[in-house]
This record gives C-alpha cells, sequence and structure tokens, in this order.
C-alpha cells in the first residue's frame, strides 16, 4: 500500500529536513506577506515544500538552498494567482519605467528614523507591505527575509535585473511614504511641510 | 564622488550588489559624508525594523503535516499530471466543429446522448472542468484500485496509518477540487473532489464504502449534513466523524482538518469507531 521509496531515501530525507528547518519560520512569513491570509499561506508552503522534495534529487549541492526554496515558494505563489486570475501574465507598467521615474518616488526625511519609525508597531509595518502592489511585495520580501541576489530574484520573478533593482528601491520608497502616512494619521510627532512637531507630537508612547 | 552619485548606488550597496571598485567608492564616501552616511544607516535600520516585524513562526503543526507529506512522495519524483477540462471540452468541441463544417445545427441530441454514454459507461463527468482527469491520475500514481482498500474492522493500525497517511496526500494533491463532482465516481476507489478547500477520498471493497473528507475549518460537508451522523472526538480544528450511509455495510469517517492531524490520535479515533461500530452491532 506504501508508496515505496529508493534505498537512499531517507539519507536524502534527511539532508533535506536539515537544510529546510532552519528556513521553515521565513518561508512561512514569506508565504503569509505575500498571500496575505494564513491558510493560502500555509497551502503555499506545504506546495513549495513538496516540490522542492520532489526535485531535491536535482538540486546542486553546495549551492544556495535558502535562494532556491524561495524561489520556488514565489513560483508557487505566482502560479497561483495567475491561475486564479485565469490571466497569463499581468502587464507590467514597471517594466518600462526607468530608474529615473522611480526616484522621484523617493521620500527621505533627515532623522525620520528617530521620529517615527521607532513608534510604529509591527502591525504598521506589516500592513505597509501588504498595501504593497505584488510586484514590489515580492522582491522585498526575497530580499528581506530570503537576502536572495538581484540575479536570483531575477531568476525566480522572470523578469531583468534591472527591473528587480527599480522594484526594490520602489518597494523601499514607498514603504517609507507609507509609513510615513501613518505617523501622521497616528499623530506620532511627524512635521509638518513647515518644519514645525505636529499638534499630537507627544500623545502616543512607545509601543 | 558627488552625494547624488553615490545615493545612486545606496540600495545596490546596501544588498551586496556593487562590485569591488564600486563598492570602495562609497564606503569612502561614506567615511567623509555624514549626510550619506546617516541615510544609509537610515534606510539599514528600517530593513532591520521591517525584518523584525513579519517575522513569523511557523506554527508546529503546519510543519508536521508538510513533512508527513512529504514522507509519503519518494524524492525526484515528477509533479503529478494536472489535466484540466479533457474530459468536457473534447466531444463538445468535436460536435460544434462537426456542426460547423456542415453549417447545421448544434447537435444536442448527440451530445447529449455521448454525455450520457461517459458518465453510465465510462465514468466521466463530461461537464466537469475541473477535477475528473486530474484525480484519476493520481489514482493511476498512487495505484488505489479496490484490490488496496483495508476494511476498517481487519485493518491493524500500522497499516490503517499508512492507508490514511496516503489518503491525506492525495487530498493535498488534488490542486482544484471540483464542485462539479460530488457523489460522483471516477473509479472503484478513487479520491473524489467536493469543494473549495475539500476533498473527498472514498474507497470501496465490495461489502463495505470508506469515505474520508479532509477539510478546511473543522466542518462537515453541507452535503453530508442530515445522515446519520456520528460525533466522534474533537481535538482543536480536527474532528472525525462517522456515520452509515444507506446500509449497515457502508461506513463513512470524516476528518476534518484544518492544521494537521497526528497519525497516531487518527487511529485511535479509528480504532473508537470500529469499536463503536461493534456495539452498534
Amino acid at each position: 500500500v506504501e508508496v515505496a521509496l529508493p534505498a537512499d531515501a531517507s539519507a536524502a530525507r534527511r539532508e533535506f529536513e536539515a537544510l529546510l528547518d532552519p528556513l521553515f519560520d521565513s518561508l512561512f512569513g514569506a508565504a503569509l506577506r505575500l498571500t496575505r491570509n494564513r491558510a493560502e499561506a500555509e497551502d503555499v508552503l506545504q506546495e513549495s515544500v513538496m516540490k522542492a522534495w520532489r526535485g531535491f534529487d536535482r538540486f546542486q549541492r553546495g549551492t544556495n538552498f535558502k535562494a532556491w526554496m524561495f524561489k520556488i515558494l514565489t513560483n508557487t505563489f505566482v502560479s497561483r494567482k495567475r491561475s486564479e486570475a485565469h490571466e497569463p501574465r499581468a502587464t507590467d507598467l514597471v517594466d518600462v519605467q526607468d530608474m529615473a521615474e522611480s526616484l522621484q518616488e523617493e521620500v527621505y526625511e533627515p532623522e525620520a528614523w528617530e521620529r517615527v519609525y521607532p513608534k510604529l508597531v509591527d502591525d504598521d509595518m506589516k500592513r505597509a507591505l501588504d498595501e504593497l502592489p505584488t510586484e514590489f511585495r515580492a522582491p522585498f520580501l526575497l530580499s528581506t527575509l530570503g537576502g536572495l541576489s538581484y540575479k536570483e530574484m531575477a531568476e525566480a520573478l522572470d523578469v531583468p535585473v534591472g527591473t528587480i533593482m527599480s522594484r526594490i528601491f520602489r518597494a523601499r520608497a514607498r514603504l517609507r511614504r507609507t509609513l510615513k502616512q501613518y505617523a501622521e494619521a497616528h499623530h506620532l510627532g511627524v512635521r509638518d511641510g513647515h518644519g514645525h512637531p505636529h499638534e499630537g507630537d507627544m500623545s502616543r508612547g512607545e509601543t | 564622488v558627488r552625494c547624488p552619485e553615490v545615493r545612486a548606488f545606496l540600495h545596490p550597496f546596501l544588498d551586496g550588489e556593487l562590485d569591488v571598485e564600486k563598492n570602495v567608492i562609497v564606503l569612502q564616501h561614506l567615511e567623509l559624508c555624514g549626510c550619506c552616511r546617516d541615510r544609509f544607516e537610515d534606510e539599514k535600520r528600517l530593513l532591520v525594523r521591517f525584518r523584525d516585524a513579519i517575522h513569523e513562526r511557523c506554527p508546529e503543526g503546519v510543519r508536521i503535516r508538510i513533512l508527513d507529506a512529504c514522507s509519503h512522495v519518494p524524492c525526484g519524483a515528477d509533479p503529478l499530471p494536472i489535466l484540466r477540462g479533457v474530459d468536457a471540452p473534447i466531444p463538445i468541441a468535436l460536435a460544434s466543429a462537426a456542426s460547423v463544417r456542415r453549417r447545421r445545427a448544434f447537435p444536442w441530441r448527440l451530445t447529449a446522448s455521448a454525455a450520457a454514454v461517459a458518465i453510465v459507461f465510462l465514468g466521466i463527468d463530461p461537464l466537469c472542468l475541473f477535477g475528473c482527469s486530474t484525480v484519476r491520475a493520481l489514482a493511476r500514481e498512487h495505484r488505489i484500485h479496490n484490490a488496496d482498500t483495508l476494511p476498517v474492522s481487519a485493518a491493524s493500525p500500522a497499516e490503517l496509518g499508512a492507508q490514511l497517511g496516503k489518503l491525506t496526500q492525495i487530498a493535498v494533491e488534488v490542486p482544484r477540487p471540483c464542485p462539479n463532482c460530488c457523489h460522483f465516481s471516477c473509479e472503484g476507489g478513487t479520491p473524489l473532489a467536493l469543494g473549495e478547500g475539500a476533498c473527498l477520498l472514498r474507497f470501496r471493497d465490495g461489502k463495505r464504502t470508506f469515505s474520508f473528507i479532509q477539510a478546511r475549518g473543522a466542518q462537515i460537508h453541507p452535503m453530508l449534513r442530515g445522515r446519520d451522523g456520528l460525533y466522534f472526538a474533537r481535538d482543536g480544528e480536527c474532528c472525525l466523524v462517522g456515520w452509515r450511509e444507506t446500509s449497515s455495510d457502508e461506513l463513512c469517517a470524516v476528518i476534518a482538518d484544518e492544521a494537521s492531524f497526528p497519525m497516531e490520535g487518527l487511529v485511535a479515533l479509528a480504532a473508537a469507531l470500529r469499536a463503536e461500530e461493534r456495539a452498534n452491532h
């Protein structure tokens, strides 16, 4: 009744589990932020791990297992999204925009970190990330949680390296802008356009 | 090097993507320019803050379930074929193509007859656009036949555990449950799709029918409600329900599983099911 496993399967299995075990949390975190849904994240994670296990004999020993797993996770997520949407591939305006335009999105204020970010709670950070479009969220997560190189991300997402650079940059700029908006909404002390402290500057302490 | 030039490289520098030469240029500039250095540190702290904020711990149940699912699949196995829409469109497309070529009305009678033949004799649901081909392929892949079924009353816990493990695996593999396949058996002893997030697996051995349902959210599928249900156990998000169908020779068990269901517990519950069955007899 049982599926017959090859003789060296137990050794391969042990190796696979040893490599996978430290990555479970970060893979789950990435799946959760990609899907924005816990049940779907579990499905994506399970599908990815099973794909990886099936293809483990083709995994080149000595190469980056983490990057390999994150690629599989991303591919799984992307293919699920495409099949759900019944569309081959979304037309991506980002691909045709250059870095110069993306630079215009940047919002940078000196000393922003000291005034804003420490006061934002984890949920604010998650919410800001969830609001990012998938094409920005995916490379950001692959970079931040998976530690993938631009080249690895380009392969995983099937886009040029330049596009990855642009998306990473724009994702961070957007996140910064969103966090600033949250901070303003929370009256966390973001100064207005004239450099004056906001009304509710001291109304909320550390969380 | 001026600040704007360095800032263009700041993110690739942060991500360790610059070549040695540019890396040195940026490092030298950061040594000299406090403004750019603050900005770089700010970017770095933002990323660390995000990394900390979005860190999640994978639930132990999910981890166990996933590794358990892997244990039923050999390493190096090719992905299971996902065949969609093979059953339905082909006869209908052929019929409509023929009607167009001959400039005749669509042969509804012929189509209906072909559908009836497919349903009754071939065990194919011609309107199924999702799962029939897939579940048949899965059945072939896992070599599930009538001879493989294990009567609950005759199975040892280990055998039952192995069987249930395989069932669980198939439930995982069914990629897109088919809403049209309810109560529809493609073959004797095949997994049947139920609905979104749920999968029915049925085994027959001539005398008995075993049906297992793996469903999300610990809910018994509505189509199974109203029958002679016998609630056995509930453990967190999981439950096992046994009941009889149309005759006393048929026995069903429902496993509703949100996170994972420990195999030992499942076997114990199956034993309880068996004891209950004997007591009723």
